[in-house]
């Protein structure tokens, strides 16, 4: 039995060791479900060469901006792009805007920085997991909702697994005490709602979100 | 017929021993069989010429078990010096095969060692080694070991393989609780490794615990072996259930694995593979420390036999020789020293010293020993030096039968035993179909396949009947080996149930109650008769019998230095007396029936009978041709413990009767001097089983405690037969219980023990049925359907584990038996 047990322990931890990468079903699956979705609704992207940011959105006013190259695009690597006017309506004082957040006119940004990633990108998926790249713990798969997602510093953005099951395809969502923290009232943000979620830990935590279904 | 136990290997529950119980009942020839799964033998009954033990070994090897040859003989290592190659070793073979009574001859040059098996009825050691000396080389020491050693060794080898195994289990099953325990209650806080987070590594997390699972299964390999070949065979038993449930649990974790791996991230939240691992482990510690106890429950058997020394120090011309004790033969003379252990059963030749018995008899005083004592071998030697003449030697000392009477007594079944085999035969089928009907429930009502899975696992983990089939036997091989160690041989299960149902005991006076060496005290003559002549005629008629008065009669004339000759003619009339010839003489010697028969006139000693008797003194009326000669009186003093024994047994609640064939005055005035008020007097040797039956027939339940000859079929015919162990042969033979203490103190031990051990076995039947009928609808999600809580197969398997363990832990508390005086 000594012997089993240390043939066992050795093979388990060569196989893990050996197997990590091949075993990140998360990342390959998410990868690909991003894919199909683009592909499925090619106009979610807007074509815009020139701009240095690859732009997602469903609605025209909502964006999932997601930098071509993360070396170019100092500390704002991937940023969610929304209306301002919302927020100053709830209260929020955007001169205590720390960093992650900035407002620039009209619009909001929730931003994050994902270090000089691994050159340029022309996918908009290939972009988009360069995040994971950095830090594989900013990609996630949430079990409920059937939903994988790359975090932002104060925010998130999620898609479907099988965007056919769901009537939640991509989510954009923001941290709601933070804002309130910064002066909103989190359930009276227009265009967006507040939603409690549960951690892993089961804490409970509020957040904001705005939803798509892009069944036709 | 033939009467014989045989260890049965592979048993793992009462299941297990039904099954060998029936398939070895069914050979043709046997009459009966019975297991004991504790002890792990088959006692079984058979015609000889019809089966022997080879059919006997089929049939339990066809049942999925085994069946252990016995030993023949002994097995001894002898040491060797001068081999030094392989001719030599070849040459040692050669010697030691040709003797008549050696066989498995096995030389190893390496360890200069010989090991052999060896009858001693045909072949001495001595001869052995002198065989080994012809050949040229030198014995050395030598390491006997007999079928109990061997069955020892073979026990403690497997209990240390199966702890090998246990810590394997462990130290892959740990991990993968910690794992399950961190995953399934996130409240408590646990870090997980990043790299096996459930929620961003699904499958690594599947992957570790399959790959930690693995080798817990493969260490509890045994439970699938068994339990899918007796499924096979149509005899399911517990370790199916386990097999089933756990193998359920691991292989619906490899398909949960295989959806993980294929995008169905959802299911690492329902991977069931600390089920699998950790109920194995669980079942297999609640294993282990059965198996442990088992052994501890066997102590009283190894603690007797440890009492016998290896060796003795035997006189031979003069000359003092230490020799194995295999070599004492019957005539020799033993040297025993201050302080060591008589070696063997024998006489005292010469010397004087106090010996401590206590070991073998209880009795805690030692016992003056002086020429013309017995000895037993096994007690301890005082201060003084004891020359002994062997007597007995190997299995027939007293040790030797005590041992073999506390092994025979733990392997057979008490009558509530036998309850727990008729369940536990058809449990195991009716757990699985409660198994596979609760989970079809749950399914019809909707539940997902998940909550039926768990159903299913929890049910056919948690319904092992181990705890029910260990109750009985577990409290019965520690209440007779406690028993063995106070001096109480209880000679079965059976017996040690009735005893403790017992509500009338019934004491024989001479012997039991009293000394049973009565010394005369009084003679009166009539008629001008010679006291010494009278005495020395009656002294010489009683000489050929065995009655103690009779031979306190011989002791008084000795004691004067009368002559003494041998009768022309003796008979003697059971009950009454003796009618005998001595130098043309007719010569009536006995009570007062005898006289009455015969048409003596005993008045002119009329009042002197009644004084004498009032005394409590037994009369001898002495007529001689056919005229009263003399009374003679004699007294049989009482134990000093039997009044206190006395008063004990009727605080415990029994009615205590006195029988005896003296007359009433002598029968009262013994009896009230011991406080007991119910007196069966003038009863003759013949009527005794009579007087008992009488008893029982007024619903008495009835032990009847004697020492005698003519005790034995009162012995028998009692609910609850007693012999005193001082007593004779037949009655010890004839009788349930053995009390090896000379004194009643034993009757109320015996019984106080008897109760306690059918309490201890009540104790654990409650608990193993409660524990099922509880336990198996609460897995089988009743309770849960009324708003109550649903039990895991984890948490099942820790359950089941602890009703084994708590059974043979509870069982083990009747070490702690003592009297309260």
């Amino acid at each position: 039995m000594k012997r089993l047990s240390i043939l066992f322990l050795s093979l388990l931890a060569a196989a893990l060791l050996a197997g990590c990468a091949a075993l990140d079903v998360v990342a390959s699956y998410g990868r690909a479900s991003l894919g199909e979705l683009l592909a499925a609704h090619p106009a979610l992207l807007v074509r815009d060469e020139t701009d240095p940011y690859m732009r997602l959105s469903a609605d025209g006013e909502t964006y999932l901006l997601v930098s071509r190259d993360f070396g170019a695009s100092g500390d704002e690597d991937i940023l969610i792009q929304t209306p301002l006017q919302p927020f100053l309506d709830a209260g929020l004082d955007e001169s205590k805007l720390p960093e992650g957040y900035r407002a620039d006119g009209a619009l909001f940004f929730v931003c994050a920085d994902y270090g000089v990633g691994t050159g340029a990108r022309a996918d908009f998926a290939d972009a988009l997991f360069e995040a994971p790249a950095y830090d594989p713990g900013l990609l996630t798969y949430h079990g409920a909702l059937d939903h994988f997602g790359v975090a932002l510093s104060h925010g998130k953005f999620e898609w479907a697994k099988d965007e056919a099951k769901n009537d939640k395809d991509i989510v954009f969502v923001l941290d709601a005490a933070r804002l309130r923290g910064l002066g909103a009232d989190a359930a009276n943000v227009a265009g967006w709602t507040l939603v409690t979620m549960q951690d892993e830990k089961g804490g409970d935590f509020d957040v904001l979100i705005k939803a798509y279904d892009l069944a036709p | 017929m033939k009467e014989t136990s045989y260890s049965v290997t592979g048993m793992t529950c009462s299941a297990c021993a039904a099954h060998v119980q029936r398939a070895a009942a069914a050979v043709p020839g046997v009459e009966s069989a019975e297991v004991n799964l504790a002890a792990e033998k088959l006692a079984v009954r058979f015609d000889e010429r019809l089966v022997g033990f080879d059919a006997l070994q089929r049939a339990v090897e066809d049942a999925g078990y085994g069946l252990v040859a016995p030993m023949e003989g002994k097995r001894a290592e002898l040491g060797i010096e001068g081999m030094t190659c392989a001719s030599c070793q070849s040459a040692v073979e050669r010697a030691l095969k040709k003797l008549e009574g050696v066989k498995d001859v096995s030389v190893n040059l390496a360890t200069n060692r010989a090991s052999f098996a060896y009858d001693p009825a045909k072949v001495k050691l001595s001869e052995i080694r002198e065989a080994v000396v012809k050949a040229g080389y030198t014995p050395l020491e030598l390491k006997g070991e007999d079928a109990r050693d061997a069955e020892r060794e073979k026990r403690e080898a497997a209990l240390r393989a199966m702890r090998g195994k246990l810590v394997a289990a462990v130290v892959f099953a740990a991990p993968i609780l910690y794992i399950a325990m961190a995953h399934m209650f996130p409240v408590l806080g646990l870090p997980l490794p990043g790299f096996i987070d459930p929620h961003r590594y699904p499958l690594a997390f599947a992957l570790l615990q399959l790959l930690l699972t693995a080798p817990v299964l493969v260490a509890g390999g045994r439970f699938f072996r068994v339990g899918f070949r007796t499924l096979l065979k149509g005899a399911p038993n517990m370790d199916t259930l386990v097999a089933i449930g756990t193998g359920s649990a691991f292989l619906y974790g490899v398909y949960a694995t295989a959806r993980i791996a294929l995008g169905d991230f959802g299911f690492a939240q329902h991977l069931y593979f600390e089920s699998a691992a950790v109920v194995v482990t669980l079942v297999m510690l609640g294993k282990y420390l059965e198996a442990g106890s088992k052994n501890k429950t066997s102590e009283a058997i190894k603690k007797l036999m440890n009492l016998r020394p290896k060796t003795a120090t035997i006189i031979k011309d003069g000359v003092e020789l230490e020799v194995a004790l295999d070599e004492v033969a019957v005539g020799d003379v033993a040297l025993v020293r201050p302080g060591s252990s008589i070696p063997v059963d024998g006489v005292v030749a010469e010397g004087a010293s106090s010996v401590d018995e206590s070991m073998l008899t209880g009795e805690s005083l030692p016992v003056e020993k002086q020429p013309g004592s017995a000895v037993t071998g096994g007690s301890i030697n005082g201060e003084g030096l004891l020359r002994v003449m062997v007597t007995e030697i190997g299995e027939d000392t007293a040790l030797s039968k005590i041992i073999r009477l506390v092994e025979e007594a733990q392997g057979k079944k008490a009558p509530i035993a036998k309850l727990a085999d008729v369940i536990s035969g058809y449990f195991v089928p009716a757990v699985l179909g409660v198994a596979f009907l609760s989970a079809a429930a749950w399914a019809v009502a909707g539940r997902d396949f998940d909550f039926v899975l768990n159903i299913f696992v929890t049910v056919l983990v948690i319904a092992c009947p181990c705890a029910l089939g260990l109750a009985t036997p577990t409290a019965i091989m520690v209440g007779t080996g406690k028993g063995a160690e106070l001096g109480v041989l209880i000679k079965g299960g059976e017996a040690l149930e009735t005893t403790h149902r017992v509500d009338a005991v019934v004491l024989d006076k001479t012997g039991t109650i009293t000394q049973g060496k009565p010394e005369l005290t009084d003679v009166r003559v009539y008629r001008g008769a010679d006291e010494a002549q009278t005495l020395a005629l009656c002294a010489s008629a009683e000489r050929g019998s065995e009655h103690p008065i009779a031979r306190a009669v011989v002791e008084a004339a000795n004691g004067r230095s009368l002559p003494l000759v041998q009768p022309e003619s003796f008979r003697a009339a059971a009950g009454r007396g003796i009618d005998a010839k001595v130098g043309g003489r007719r010569v009536l010697a006995g009570n007062f029936k005898l006289m009455e028969e015969n048409g003596i006139d005993v008045s002119a000693s009329g009042e002197d009978a009644k004084t004498l008797s009032g005394a409590g003194k037994t009369l001898m009326y002495v007529a001689v041709d056919g005229a009263l000669a003399a009374l003679l009186a004699a007294a049989d003093a009482v134990k000093p413990t039997s009044k206190h024994a006395v008063q004990k047994l009727r605080e415990m609640g029994l009615e205590v009767y006195m029988l005896t064939g003296d007359n009433a005055a002598t029968a009262k005035a013994v009896a009230d001097s011991v406080g007991i008020s119910n007196v069966l007097c003038e009863v003759l040797p013949d009527g005794k089983a009579a007087e008992i039956e009488r008893l029982q027939k007024r619903g008495r339940r009835v032990a009847m405690v004697g020492d005698g000859i003519n005790d034995a079929p009162a012995l028998v015919q009692a609910d609850v037969g007693m012999a005193i162990g001082t007593g004779t042969d037949v009655a010890v033979e004839s009788a349930d219980v053995v009390l090896m203490r000379g004194d009643l103190a034993a009757v109320y031990m015996a019984v106080a023990l008897s109760r306690a051990t059918i309490r201890n076995i009540r104790q654990n039947l409650f608990w193993a049925f409660l524990y099922n009928v509880v336990g198996i609808p609460f897995a089988a999600g009743l309770f849960y359907a009324f708003g109550g809580p649903l039990l895991t197969p984890v948490f099942a398997g820790a359950a089941m584990a602890l009703s084994s363990v708590s059974v043979v832990t509870n069982a083990l508390r009747l070490r702690r038996f003592r009297l309260k005086d």
